[in-house]
């Protein structure tokens, strides 16, 4: 066979495109009803080897899933960073606006007068009375405190449950000021007099205070969520009405509320000793022992009083 | 060049355009497989036969893309023929070669797609840069992978087809 000498190949070529953009043009021109039938035609001739390159798709797509997961995670890594940065966006935004908050509070701390608290807290100290020295204050006629209860010395009630301490009314104790021993709270006032109170311990059956549940993290407290606690004439206290959605444990502190506690700082009651979740009960059946002793060692009483130099500022003003 | 490999070629790539193509979609554009294909076959002869395969590629993604029949015809034709007329007599380098192919995916799939805005196939604005640009690119850059790998193969198994284009230099 010999080879085509140069100007005849380019003949050919030249024969070739003509012939070829003429076959196009008519192509172009061929309505659709034609063509389609054709391309379906195609499309069937196909259908073999469209079969075999989905097998060897999904062959290859099996032994390449875990460029897949690769990817899934490398983009789940980006949207993460992406997040972050945002969420770093924010908190910078948020502290910015802290600052100036901050600044702001300070210079009106600074132009307003401060005035001394409406209410003052101090503590009256007292001496818890035994059986022999209740006897001899109801002979003299002193022991009034209690009387409205009719308990009276040697009554069964008193010995169990109420107190009596040697603060009244002259000292300023009103009934429902807390019975301290230290820092721990023993009872409230339940009837005062002159010279003497009864005072309601912790334990008693009629105990009643709202308080709330701290958990120590990280040497620190983190206060969580109030409960009321109730005595029951028992060891144990029992505190109710703390959802099960809560997060408590045994070992949790529990402390008097801020607000009702000497210049914010709650005072405790105790420890958590037992958690339950009784079935189909929504709240959680919490068990509390007292940290306060039964012993008969010095009390206090928390006294709140009206300030008298918020009063004296007042009447100056 | 062997007709036979020609057909089994045209009908593999039809069929991997139609099964594999919008499996490797990326941004939303898939490459044309057939048009990068054809890219690679005008520079595996020098002489009618790249324009007869070109007519054949053409027919082919007319066929598998829809639309009118014609257009990637007349376009990969002249595309062709164009190569033919600029190519050197002596062979390209093989990265020259390589980097031809793709030049000749971009301009046809430019040309194809100037023709059915001509004729009234596609929209002139979107259409244009979403097909030549995007598609055209990611074609373009297959193109170069079939050219490399025959390269490899040509070198490795050192056989007389495809043309002396690949081997010699």
């Amino acid at each position: 066979m010999t080879k085509p000498d140069a100007a005849s190949s380019t003949a050919n070529q030249q024969y070739i495109l003509a012939c070829g953009l003429l076959l196009a043009a008519a192509l172009a021109m061929v309505p659709q009803r034609i063509v389609e039938p054709v391309r379906r035609a195609w499309y069937d001739a196909l259908k073999p080897g469209l079969t075999g390159c989905t097998s060897i798709q999904a062959w290859t797509a099996d032994r390449l899933g875990f460029l897949a997961h690769w990817r899934q995670t490398a983009q789940a890594a980006h949207e993460q960073a992406a997040e972050l940065e945002k969420l770093r966006r924010e908190r910078d935004e948020l502290a910015a606006q802290t600052a100036a908050l901050s600044a702001k509070l300070q210079t009106i701390e600074h132009s307003t007068p401060k005035l001394p608290p409406l209410v003052a807290e101090d503590l009256v100290p007292a001496r818890p009375l035994g059986m022999q020295s209740r006897a001899m204050l109801q002979r003299q006629g002193i022991l009034e405190a209690g009387a409205e209860q009719r308990v009276a010395p040697g009554d069964y009630v008193l010995e169990t449950a109420l107190q009596t301490m040697d603060a009244g009314s002259s000292a300023g104790l009103q009934p429902g000021m807390l019975v301290l021993a230290g820092s721990r709270v023993r009872g409230k006032l339940l009837d005062v007099g002159e010279q003497t109170s009864t005072w309601l311990p912790v334990r008693s059956a009629n105990y009643r205070d709202l308080v709330q549940i701290a958990t120590m993290h990280e040497g620190r407290l983190r206060f969580g969520p109030r409960g009321v606690l109730e005595g029951t004439g028992g060891r144990l206290c029992r505190i109710k009405l703390i959802e099960t959605t809560t997060p408590v444990a045994q070992g949790d502190y529990v402390f008097t509320v801020a607000e009702e506690s000497p210049a914010g700082q709650p005072l405790w009651y105790g420890n958590i000793v037992r958690v339950e979740q009784l079935p189909g009960q929504s709240h959680w059946e919490i068990w509390m022992e007292p940290a306060a002793d039964e012993g008969f060692t010095p009390l206090v009483v928390l006294r709140r009083t009206i300030n008298p130099d918020r009063i004296g500022q007042l009447l100056g003003n | 060049m062997d007709y036979l490999l020609l057909l089994v070629a045209l009908y593999l790539f039809s069929a991997a355009q139609l099964a594999i193509g919008p499996a490797v979609e990326i941004g939303g554009a898939a490459p044309n497989l057939l048009a990068a294909a054809a890219g690679v076959w005008m520079l595996v002869d020098r002489d009618e036969r790249s324009l007869i395969a070109a007519v054949l590629w053409g027919l082919a993604t007319d066929l598998v893309c829809g639309g009118r029949l014609g257009p990637a015809l007349g376009a990969y034709l002249t595309v062709a023929y164009c190569l033919l007329w600029a190519r050197p007599t002596t062979p390209l380098p093989g990265w020259l070669t390589i980097l031809a192919s793709m030049f000749a995916v971009l301009a046809a799939t430019l040309l194809e797609t100037l023709i059915r805005v001509a004729l009234g196939d596609q929209a002139l604005a979107g259409d244009l840069f979403q097909t030549w640009f995007t598609t055209g690119m990611y074609s373009a850059a297959v193109a170069g992978g079939i050219a490399f790998l025959v390269r490899s193969a040509v070198a490795i198994f050192g056989t007389d087809e495809p043309a002396s284009a690949w081997k010699l230099e």
